[in-house]
């Protein structure tokens, strides 16, 4: 236990009942220690956190409270220009990378990089730095530059998953190691999901590439994600004539066709594959909400049904990412893999773990992510004790090479645990029913002149029409 | 906060319904509202008989005029109970200040002033239009007599000013037109206020009969699907674009004619001549502030992105930066009725900034809290969050050539001020071209009164378009033979 107050990181690798068995006033403690830590640490290392502490006037931390001003926003990870992916200004890009990371990338020379895909590859190549960037649905990727000591941290995030609480049902009947993976999606890439398959195929999967069944075995193009954003965005504008375009991406075109035209096809043969080598077994499965749905309702149409072992992990989360999903969705994900339940979680990309709900709903945050619950006007952190409603920030102690601090758009409850939950984990718990602040504030029928509309999603069409 | 429920009525031609109910929250989750239900009064609220309009025919246009100035005197926030009520409930949801509103409440009245409304119509209508048949003989001999009738229409209008109630509800009655105004959750009680007014005033005056006014929640199918059919409506007349229009959408077929007051933004060029001396700066900077900060830059009419060619070297960026501070002290001093800090300021757009600051290595924060703020852009790249400048926030854009200007001119882009006058004159045409739709001198983009009066509103002439464009022709046969008369060429 004296070990987490000297490296907060190695709390991960305690098991689910040992974390959830310490007492909140001992997380707290151990909380406090590894946030002053990693202040220490930092605070020359990372520009942006030096900026941020000078602005809020921080010097110290010395309640967990005083914490709560240096949590970063999500603009944080996308404040880059546009203009730079535009004008493939991968230099620049790099020196606002670096104001976000412990590590020095001044001798990094990112100017033959063309593409976003080829800067991603030339910092995984060459540094530690292993780039997460998200979906970019507004327009632009963030970027997150986490590393590979994180990655690894993921990794024991996912084991944590299926330590078993207690009496609780277990979600897999085989040891973690032994459970294949099914991702339905491109196997390789740079967004969260990716970074975690190539941690689990490294380190529980001892360099096992076959027990990681992904539908499409090639890479997911962040270009080709970021042009998709940037079509809606001119989209929206009247700009769309406008769109530069690198004509490296441009050269691309004939094989995002050829990867368009060859899906059906594909979808089939992985089918095959799944239930050639996986029928009846226990497996762990990961994925968005349409790329399971996806998976699903083409299996059940060729008549694929209950293809799994019934204690099998499904997890199907971010959202339906805009896409128009049947109300019930979940019954057919639930009937094609043969399980009586979808997996109930909370996290995000910017959290190196994410949360299981425990029987009665509820989100146990584990010692290692420190939660503030703020007030979303002034900021003020609510105090920690009770239950108390509001905008969720937490700190994430896995973070050793970025700043852990993050700042959610997520109203939520939590309780902090003074009463224990019925489940019997100890410690702070968000309460069933989280959404965005952007849903719970807005969303009726205010009406202004001022604005511009927004639009549609035609990616790759574009590039294989339009650009030419 | 004491959450206050305030109360909006239905009003339908004449009859004020009080019964509340159902409860809707406001916006900033402040104020909410009770309202009756729409759903129940559907049978009322639609006019399924165009001929309805007859009433209004016998009225000369003078008289209408009459009417609203009546209605204009009457307005007052001091005595209006109505209206002040409608200032109470403002309060919670505008992005105007307590003072700003007042000021617009107050000053309500001259909205419906005689000489003004009767300008504006000349200019945007003609006023012989609406009064009669205008006669004209065309060469081949018919005589043609073309006159702009009234229509049937549903208004959805803006919430981000009052004045938007206003102006709809002056249109409707000088066009004879039938308004069923669709208020927003931003701004539900001022076309109702003015409504409750004119059945105070005249409750049997055919322009009373003419109005009605309601909230229904957007996109709420059990109302809109039997309001907007052709039987009970001719013309949709939706502010606000998208937010508005994909409820609507779905009911467009032939008979309904969409008019979309889309939204817009706004933007600035300001030459060289500009940056010659400090004093030159200073007045220039004070003319922009207006652009900037009139209305809290709640209105599409606000600059956001303003172009300046200094040049984009380490002088011109210098010149840039000094002329920021001058524009961010401009909008510190502009008086009170006109401009304020924001009392409710747009988390996304704090965040924007605060990545901005946190990280760029590109850019000049000058202020950037409630009290507004000014961004310089250190390159030729506005930000990409442009389209959330608010709260009397501008991004200064340096530029070596005033082609990067006019290029970034789109459909969605509206007002343009420009300084010195001698560019506007070079270059309105181009940017005409690329969708600008009002081009005016630095300082003046708030201007309502002439852009009211004068202006064609966001390049589609909604006014005319709220008329029906009625033809007659009359061809005498002895001078005009009839086609089948006429031997094949």
């Amino acid at each position: 236990m004296n070990q987490a107050f000297d490296s907060p990181e190695s709390l991960i690798e305690l098991d689910t009942a040992n974390i959830y068995a310490l007492p909140a006033g001992v997380q707290a403690d151990i909380q406090l220690a590894g946030l002053r830590k990693r202040y220490v640490e930092q605070i020359k290392r990372i520009a942006i956190l030096g900026k941020l502490s000078e602005q809020q006037g921080i010097s110290e931390i010395r309640r967990i409270e005083d914490a709560a001003p240096l949590l970063l926003p999500h603009s944080t990870y996308k404040s880059y220009s546009l203009a730079v992916i535009e004008r493939s200004d991968f230099t620049r890009l790099t020196r606002w990378l670096a104001g976000l990371t412990v590590h020095d990338l001044t001798k990094l020379d990112a100017s033959s990089c063309e593409t976003i895909d080829d800067w991603v590859q030339l910092l995984d190549a060459t540094t530690p730095i292993r780039v997460i960037h998200s979906t970019g649905t507004s327009g632009k990727l963030s970027f997150l530059p986490r590393s590979e000591i994180e990655i690894e941290s993921m990794v024991h995030g996912y084991r944590r998953t299926f330590d078993r609480f207690r009496e609780e049902l277990a979600r897999i009947a085989v040891p973690v190691e032994q459970a294949a993976l099914i991702f339905p999606w491109y196997r390789h890439g740079a967004m969260a999901y990716h970074r975690l398959m190539d941690g689990l195929q490294k380190y529980l999967f001892r360099d096992d590439g076959r027990m990681i069944y992904a539908l499409n075995p090639g890479r997911l193009s962040a270009d080709a994600i970021s042009l998709a954003g940037r079509i809606r965005a001119a989209e929206a504008k009247g700009e769309l004539g406008k769109l530069q375009v690198a004509p490296k991406l441009l050269a691309r075109r004939a094989a995002f066709l050829k990867e368009q035209s060859e899906a059906p096809e594909r979808m089939q043969r992985f089918l095959a594959k799944l239930k050639r080598e996986l029928s009846g077994r226990s497996i762990a499965a990961i994925g968005s909400l349409p790329q399971q749905f996806d998976l699903a309702n083409t299996a059940l149409k060729n008549g694929v049904v209950a293809l799994f072992h019934p204690t099998s992990w499904i997890a199907a989360g971010g959202g339906n990412k805009g896409r128009d999903l049947p109300d019930d969705w979940d019954t057919t994900v639930k009937r094609f893999y043969g399980v009586p339940r979808l997996s109930d979680g909370y996290g995000m990309s910017e959290v190196v773990v994410g949360s299981r709900a425990c029987p009665n709903g509820r989100y146990h945050l584990p010692a290692y992510v420190v939660p503030f619950v703020l007030d979303p006007a002034t900021g003020i952190p609510a105090p920690r004790s009770g239950s108390c409603t509001g905008r969720l920030g937490v700190f994430d102690l896995n973070a050793r090479t970025y700043w852990g601090g993050f700042l959610t758009g997520d109203k939520v409850t939590l309780s902090w645990g003074d009463a224990p939950c019925g489940c019997g984990r100890l410690g702070p718990s968000l309460h069933p029913g989280i959404r965005r602040f952007t849903d719970a504030e807005g969303g009726d029928d205010k009406i202004t002149c001022a604005g511009a509309p927004d639009a549609h999603d035609k990616a790759i069409d574009y590039l294989l029409k339009e650009a030419g | 906060m004491v959450e206050h429920l305030f109360q909006v009525p239905l009003i339908i031609r004449g009859r004020v319904i009080l019964d509340w109910d159902l409860e809707f929250g406001g916006r900033r989750g402040a104020a909410k509202f009770a309202t009756p239900d729409v759903r129940k009064h559907l049978d009322a609220l639609a006019l399924d008989t165009a001929s309805s309009l007859q009433d209004l025919y016998a009225l000369r246009f003078d008289s209408l005029l009459d009417y609203l100035a009546d209605l204009g005197t009457r307005l007052s926030l001091d005595r209006n109970p109505y209206v002040n009520e409608a200032f109470e409930l403002s309060r919670h949801t505008s992005g105007l200040s307590v003072e700003q509103l007042r000021n617009v409440y107050r000053t309500f009245g001259r909205l419906f002033d005689r000489e003004y409304l009767r300008e504006m119509m000349e200019r945007t209508v003609g006023v012989a239009y609406l009064e009669g048949w205008v006669q004209t003989q065309v060469s081949s001999g018919a005589r043609v007599g073309i006159r702009a009738f009234g229509a049937r229409a549903v208004h959805i209008v803006a919430g981000n000013h009052p004045g938007v109630s206003a102006l709809t509800i002056a249109r409707n009655a000088l066009t004879r037109s039938d308004a069923i105004i669709k208020t927003p959750s931003n701004d539900p009680l001022t076309a109702a206020a003015i409504a409750r007014t004119m059945v105070d005033m005249a409750p049997d005056h055919p322009l009373t009969k003419h109005l009605s006014v309601g909230y229904w929640k957007g996109g709420d199918s059990a109302v809109e699907q039997i309001l907007y059919q052709p039987r009970n409506i001719e013309k949709i007349i939706a502010w606000g674009g998208l937010a508005s229009i994909s409820h609507v959408a779905k009911y467009i077929q032939p008979g309904i004619d969409l008019i979309t007051l889309d939204p817009k933004l706004s933007s600035t060029i300001i030459g060289a001549e500009a940056f010659q001396g400090e004093a030159g700066m200073r007045a220039v900077a004070e003319r922009l502030a207006m652009d900037v900060g009139a209305n809290n830059q709640e209105g599409c009419i606000n600059a956001r992105v303003v172009y300046i060619e200094t040049g984009t070297d380490e002088k011109g960026v210098a010149t840039a930066q000094a002329f920021g501070k001058l524009l961010y002290a401009a909008i510190q001093a502009l008086p009170a009725h006109v401009s304020a800090p924001a009392e409710h300021y747009d988390p996304e757009l704090a965040e924007e900034i605060q990545g901005l600051r946190l990280t760029s290595a590109d850019h000049q924060i000058i202020g950037g809290g409630v009290e507004g703020g000014v961004i310089v852009s250190f390159t030729s790249d506005p930000v990409d969050f442009a389209r959330l400048l608010y709260h009397r926030t501008a991004n200064l854009v340096p530029v070596d050539d005033l082609e990067i200007p006019i290029l970034a001119v789109t459909a969605y882009t509206q007002t343009i001020g420009i300084y010195p006058e001698s560019l506007k004159a070079k270059i309105r045409d181009r940017l005409a071209l690329h969708g600008a739709q009002r081009l005016v001198s630095l300082g003046y983009a708030s201007n309502s009164n002439v852009m009211s009066v004068a202006g064609p509103q966001d390049a589609i002439e909604p006014t005319r378009r709220m008329c029906r464009w009625i033809v007659d022709e009359s061809s005498d046969p002895t001078r005009q033979p009839l086609a089948s008369q006429i031997p094949a060429a």
